[in-house]
């Protein structure tokens, strides 16, 4: 992996900018994500992000999109589930994945992704739900 | 903000970048998450250090491109090149001249003219095409009513033209020909007044900037971009300048550069400009000489060698290495080797070469054969080196005198161990051997080494176990037969003594000579015995009887070898060649003035045994005999 390694103490605070890049109405700085919240956007942005997309680190990201464009049936399912799975092992080590639902919603043509997870550093788990759709 | 602000800035390797953006901003504890891939600070991060590589490897490549030693790109090379004063070449065109042969239905006229651009297709296979450069007049032969030209000069190519219309009102307006394959040498210009215009004038190629007039019609061609030809012309003060609405017709040849050398022909000429015309044709008999000074263009490292020594010379030839830079300029594509020297290195001892104050010798070893034909010779003289020299020095362009360098060798091999057969490993050692002769002997600034011969042999094969090298050296001699000829030859080396002639008995290219009774005796060879040498011959039971004697003597200090009222009668194979093969009393050779060390392919004598093979005593000795 060409990126740098990565030093994790168990009682560290997360804080991560908002990809939104939104200003906070009251320091007028840009709004921070914390927590949490801030697990939870760097997971949704390793499975948004196709791999190979990224100059320099071609194994960054899951290969979900590829998946979202083979039939909606119980293999591509599975294999969308490793993918996630792996993904999260691969390149997010704050979580531990407790449990991952995913269902066809075929009239709407996307997966609905349950997430359920645990930060190394807490003890209650956090579910985090999306929808995986393909845009084009 | 950062309580550390320090930010690293020397590496330009993306992860280091990275890394050095990450450590400087995890000084600021607002954020944290810098150390996660799939943060949203990790994102920004990478933005930053893509931003960052990417604007060092562009400045690091412009910087690299603004010097002649590090760029890459050939325009860059070029440019650099042009600013001191060294114009590179691309494409150069083969040229040749030849004797032309038409036959035309009606024979009553008793010359024609065969137009320019008539084309010469090769009969062969129909793979090369020449051109005449200039209309040739053909006169009729009585005999055969033919109409024949000798000498017609031929360029190799394609004619084709570009033309560009002026506009002086277009401060960008380039005159580039878009065609990276033009001879640089044969393109023509002409200047219409207007596009509509019959009045024209032939603009010349400048040669000296310092000469031109304003008023001279002369452009310059140089390499623009991708190798493509660009005009350039005077600005009113230095040469005469265009004017606006100008139509520069352009003419040249797109040439197959080098692959268009040493084609002798016969041509065929399909069609002619010419009233009556059915077929032509050159001749191509051995004695035509084949085309030649076709060339690819320079490559990069040609340009980086030779622009720095051209403009040390700054044109002008006044110590050796001038000469050197201007001819390896302006004729370098086809010469292997060069070595220049004052006469008055002159030997004053050899009543032939004595020293001769005020002359410059210039000893050339081509690319292709061993020696240049006179015409070349004079065409270097004349064009190249005379408009550069001094005044009152007189440069002559002469041939390398050669020394052979015969190399045997007795390989012992472990067959288990070998890839190859004893065949291709006695093929792959000859090949090395020339190899090594190409690339370390055939030059006048290197030298000869026997232990770096051996090694080359040694090296040829991992299942080589040992050789055993010996060395002889050989000049050769073309004598006039029945004509008494005297010949000095300089081996270079002072040679061994010995019990034995110093002169080896010839095997092969042995001569008829004229006994004390003149009787014609064949299978002669020379002999020497106390310094002096004698024409001898070897009788049935082994008997050397001496034919001649007093024909020379041998030099063994200087390395000399004189022949006096020499006479052969004929020389055995009709070889038009003697050859005096000498030891040496040492292994390593220096090249010195025109003498030159070469090795020819044909006379290795390379055996190869198995390591366990029994070496007859005589072979053994023979090879024996390069130990010193």
């Amino acid at each position: 992996m060409a990126e740098i390694d990565i030093t994790l103490p168990r009682n560290r605070e997360y804080t991560d900018i908002s990809m939104t890049f939104a200003k906070n109405p009251v320091t007028f700085d840009i709004i921070t994500l914390s927590g949490v919240d801030a697990v939870k956007r760097s997971i949704k942005n390793i499975l948004m992000t196709q791999t190979g997309e990224v100059p320099f680190f071609p194994a960054y990201g899951s290969r979900i999109r590829h998946l979202l464009f083979e039939p909606m049936d119980p293999i591509t399912s599975a294999l969308l589930q490793s993918e996630i799975l792996a993904s999260i092992a691969a390149f997010e080590p704050r979580v531990k994945v407790l449990g991952l639902l995913l269902d066809f919603d075929e009239d709407g043509n996307r997966y609905q992704v349950q997430l359920t997870i645990r930060l190394l550093n807490q003890i209650q788990p956090i579910t985090l739900s999306l929808f995986l759709s393909r845009l084009r | 903000m950062p309580t550390n602000p320090q930010l690293r800035v020397a590496e330009l390797d993306y992860d280091q970048i990275l890394t050095n953006l990450i450590t400087f901003m995890k000084a600021d504890p607002t954020f944290s998450d810098y150390d996660f891939t799939g943060s949203g600070l990790r994102m920004l991060a990478r933005v930053l250090a893509y931003v960052t590589y990417y604007n060092g490897v562009y400045l690091s490549s412009a910087v690299n491109e603004a010097f002649l030693d590090t760029a890459q790109l050939r325009s860059s090379v070029v440019a650099h090149a042009r600013m001191l004063g060294y114009n590179t070449h691309g494409v150069n065109s083969a040229r040749m001249t030849a004797n032309v042969v038409v036959q035309l239905s009606d024979t009553t006229p008793l010359g024609i003219t065969l137009p320019q651009h008539t084309q010469f297709v090769l009969q062969a296979n129909n793979s090369f095409n020449f051109y005449n450069v200039e209309d040739a007049t053909l006169t009729q032969n009585a005999t055969s009513l033919n109409y024949e030209g000798t000498d017609v000069a031929l360029v190799e190519g394609n004619p084709a033209t570009y033309r560009f219309v002026v506009n002086l009102t277009d401060p960008t307006q380039r005159f580039v020909i878009p065609n990276a394959n033009i001879d640089f040498g044969s393109l023509t210009l002409v200047v219409f007044d207007s596009v509509t215009s019959n009045v024209s004038a032939t603009w010349q190629p400048a040669n000296s900037f310092l000469l031109i007039e304003p008023t001279d019609k002369v452009f310059w061609v140089e390499e623009a971009y991708n190798s493509f030809p660009e005009l350039r012309f005077g600005n009113g003060v230095v040469g005469a300048a265009l004017e606006d609405g100008n139509l520069v017709f352009a003419e040249y040849f797109i040439s197959r550069g080098n692959t268009a050398n040493s084609i002798r022909g016969p041509f065929r000429i399909l069609t002619a400009n010419i009233t009556n015309f059915l077929t032509g044709a050159t001749d191509a008999d051995a004695n035509t000489s084949p085309s030649q000074g076709g060339a690819d263009p320079q490559t990069l490292d040609d340009i980086r060698f030779l622009a720095p020594s051209v403009y040390q010379t700054q044109n002008r030839c006044v110590t050796a290495a001038d000469y050197k830079a201007i001819i390896l300029r302006d004729y370098g594509e086809h010469i292997a080797a060069i070595n220049v020297f004052g006469g008055e290195q002159g030997d004053p001892n050899d009543p032939k070469e004595r020293p001769i104050l005020g002359k410059v010798f210039i000893a050339l070893k081509p690319k292709i054969g061993l020696r240049f034909t006179d015409s070349v010779r004079d065409v270097i003289e004349e064009t190249i080196v005379k408009p550069h020299v001094i005044v009152g020095t007189i440069p002559s362009v002469i041939d390398p005198d050669y020394v052979y360098v015969v190399v045997g060798s007795l390989v012992k091999y472990e067959p288990k161990n070998a890839p190859l057969t004893k065949l291709q490993l006695q093929q792959a050692i000859s090949n090395n051997i020339v190899l090594y002769a190409e690339q370390n002997i055939e030059k006048f600034d290197t030298q000869f080494r026997f232990s770096r011969l051996t090694r080359v042999i040694d090296d040829t094969d991992e299942s080589i176990v040992s050789s055993l090298t010996r060395l002889d050296l050989e000049k050769r001699v073309v004598p006039i037969l029945g004509a008494s000829n005297s010949a000095t030859l300089k081996y270079g080396v002072p040679l061994k003594r010995g019990s034995e002639s110093t002169i080896l008995e010839n095997l092969s290219h042995r001569f008829s000579y004229a006994d004390q009774t003149g009787a014609t005796v064949n299978n002669c060879f020379f002999i020497e015995s106390n310094d002096d040498i004698s024409v001898v011959r070897r009788l049935a039971n082994g008997v050397i009887t001496t034919v001649q004697a007093g024909i020379g003597n041998v030099d063994r200090e200087h390395g000399t070898v004189s022949l006096n009222n020499f006479i052969p009668l004929a020389i055995e194979n009709d070889e038009v060649d003697v050859r005096i093969r000498i030891r040496p009393a040492v292994n390593d050779f220096a090249p010195r003035l025109n003498l030159l060390y070469t090795v020819d392919a044909t006379d290795l004598n390379i055996r190869v045994e198995a390591d366990d093979d029994v070496t007859p005593d005589d072979q053994a000795t023979f090879f024996q005999g390069g130990i010193l």
